[in-house]
């Protein structure tokens, strides 16, 4: 019996089965994941967002821990409560560790307490805007003196004051350009929760 | 359908690399993890769990698992690194491979106390590598081909994915830089602390009449624009010459910068240059070791190791394991 002509054998499909379905899940993982970071997702978790050497990381975060009894709020030392690795960690505004840490100081003191966070984060920019270097004002030109120094802005430093403070004082634009509040101080995280 | 089955099915299945490039990525990749982890991870074990607290890298793992010790990280790391160690020499392949997955990424998910991102790219690299038989690990040669016969690649959907994986990564870490801030080279500038290094960059300057800070911009537009087309060499066979002579160029500026991430560069440095050499490269390679075959093949031949040099061997191993735990701070 002779072969069939070539042109019409035909080879079967490659069907598709559960390693692509890895193959196309795992890809899709790799891209979504990166993709909610800039849509939305928390400026300071930047886990898997393959987010190396960005300026987030190099954002200088302050965190104060404070607990109420009977109306009056006394700091408790951090390092009493947590070690110096998971400091750092909550000092980088890890959302996962303010939860656990929220958790723990909570549960500790019971039903009832009152705990406060005061963690505040200065944004990602605050390298480039010489207002976050300081609002003194010492030669008393109505522009602070750290925009005399001010490489990243090529204008006038009074153009540069402008453009980054608008009609604000130098005292109030530090205050809102260059800390993020990411824990308010005066919320009870045990009973609303840090974020 | 059938057709986008097919290129699918092609390009996913279809992918070849030189066994000669399979064995060095083994190698190479878990021969740095031994070290990595034996050498420097297993002395931060202690951090985990400390002050019976963590966090770990997923929600619900806070809520099956018990917070991790230094002790049960320890012997992780100590296991991972023996598996990696037998992945690296080719000993049953497969199975070390998962076992180094299973340690490294374990632990890795587990807390989020050891915070450098590149553990997570080492840990999905592994969990991949899981996933590769032995049959491509070991890059034997089949029992019937003659000794001297050129040994023909060996295609696998994960090594496709290892190139996709790296690609994607770099593409990302692009996107990072595509920053206002970090173009200004302030980010940069942060990061350089090196005294010798920054004083190195202002002598350049001022030898060129440029502005303080010049350097680090154009550094930073340099890294975004090179990050950016990385993915273009780990994804077009043809163009991977080209990012052999540039990609690894950027981990060892970060090493030159002194920045602190560990071994990192040196996993990249490893990767880029073992997965972007060019095919020609490998088979020259392939070449070269295949003619020295009469020097380097009775070493490997196995042979009966005499009972008391076992002995010995289990001694030391033992000793070096005491050693590695003891430097546990």
């Amino acid at each position: 019996m002779s072969e069939p002509p070539a042109a019409t054998k035909t080879e079967a499909p490659p069907r598709l089965g559960l390693r692509d379905a890895l193959i196309a899940a795992f890809v899709a993982l790799q891209i979504y994941l990166p993709l909610s970071y800039y849509l939305g997702g928390d400026p300071f978790d930047e886990r898997f967002a393959w987010r190396m050497f960005s300026p987030v990381r190099l954002s200088n975060c302050s965190v104060g821990l404070y607990e109420v009894v009977d109306g009056v709020e006394r700091p408790i030392d951090l390092t009493d409560e947590l070690h110096v690795v998971w400091i750092n960690l909550l000092k980088r505004a890890r959302p996962a560790v303010i939860d656990r840490a929220v958790e723990k100081f909570c549960a500790e003191r019971g039903a009832g307490a009152d705990v406060r966070i005061d963690l505040s984060c200065t944004p990602p920019d605050a390298v480039v805007k010489a207002i976050c270097n300081g609002a003194r004002d010492a030669n008393g030109d109505g522009v602070p003196d750290a925009y005399d120094r001010n490489r990243y802005c090529d204008a006038s430093p009074k153009d540069c004051f402008v453009a980054d403070c608008g009609e604000r004082s130098a005292d109030v634009c530090y205050r809102e350009e260059c800390r993020m509040q990411v824990v308010p101080r005066d919320r009870n995280v045990c009973a609303e929760g840090a974020r | 359908m059938n057709g986008a089955a097919a290129r699918w099915h092609r390009y996913w299945h279809g992918f070849a690399l030189e066994r000669e490039r399979i064995v060095a990525l083994r190698v190479a990749f878990f021969g740095l993890l031994t070290f990595d982890m034996w050498g420097l991870m297993l002395g931060h074990a202690a951090r985990y769990g400390a002050g019976d607290f963590n966090a770990a890298q997923l929600e619900i793992i806070d809520r099956l698992l018990p917070i991790p010790t230094p002790a049960a990280v320890a012997a992780g790391w100590l296991l991972g690194g023996f598996f990696a160690l037998r992945t690296a020499l080719g000993i049953a392949p497969r199975t070390s491979a998962i076992g180094t997955a299973i340690c490294y990424a374990g632990i890795y998910f587990w807390s989020q106390a050891d915070s450098y991102q590149h553990h997570y790219l080492l840990a999905m690299l592994l969990i991949l590598m899981a996933f590769v038989p032995t049959r491509v690990w070991a890059a034997a040669p089949r029992h019937d081909d003659p000794p001297d016969t050129p040994r023909s690649p060996v295609a696998h959907w994960v090594l496709r994915l290892i190139y996709v994986q790296i690609a994607l990564m770099y593409f990302w870490t692009g996107v990072t830089k595509a920053d206002p801030t970090w173009l200004t080279g302030a980010t940069i500038d942060q990061l350089t602390t090196k005294l010798a290094i920054r004083d190195a960059i202002v002598a350049f300057e001022q030898a060129r009449g440029w502005d303080h800070g010049t350097v680090y911009h154009l550094m930073a537009w340099a890294v975004m624009l090179g990050e950016l087309s990385a993915p273009i060499f780990f994804l077009s066979r043809k163009l991977r010459v080209i990012g052999l002579f540039i990609v690894p160029w950027f981990h060892v500026g970060v090493e030159i910068l002194n920045f602190d991430i560990e071994w990192f560069s040196y996993y990249m440095i490893a990767l880029d240059v073992i997965l972007l050499m060019p095919s020609a490269g490998w088979r020259a390679i392939g070449e070269v070791v295949r003619g020295t075959r009469r020097i380097w093949q009775p070493l490997l031949a196995p042979r009966t190791v005499p009972s008391t040099v076992q002995m010995v061997l289990a001694l030391g191993s033992g000793a070096l394991c005491g050693w590695l735990a003891s430097r546990i701070e």
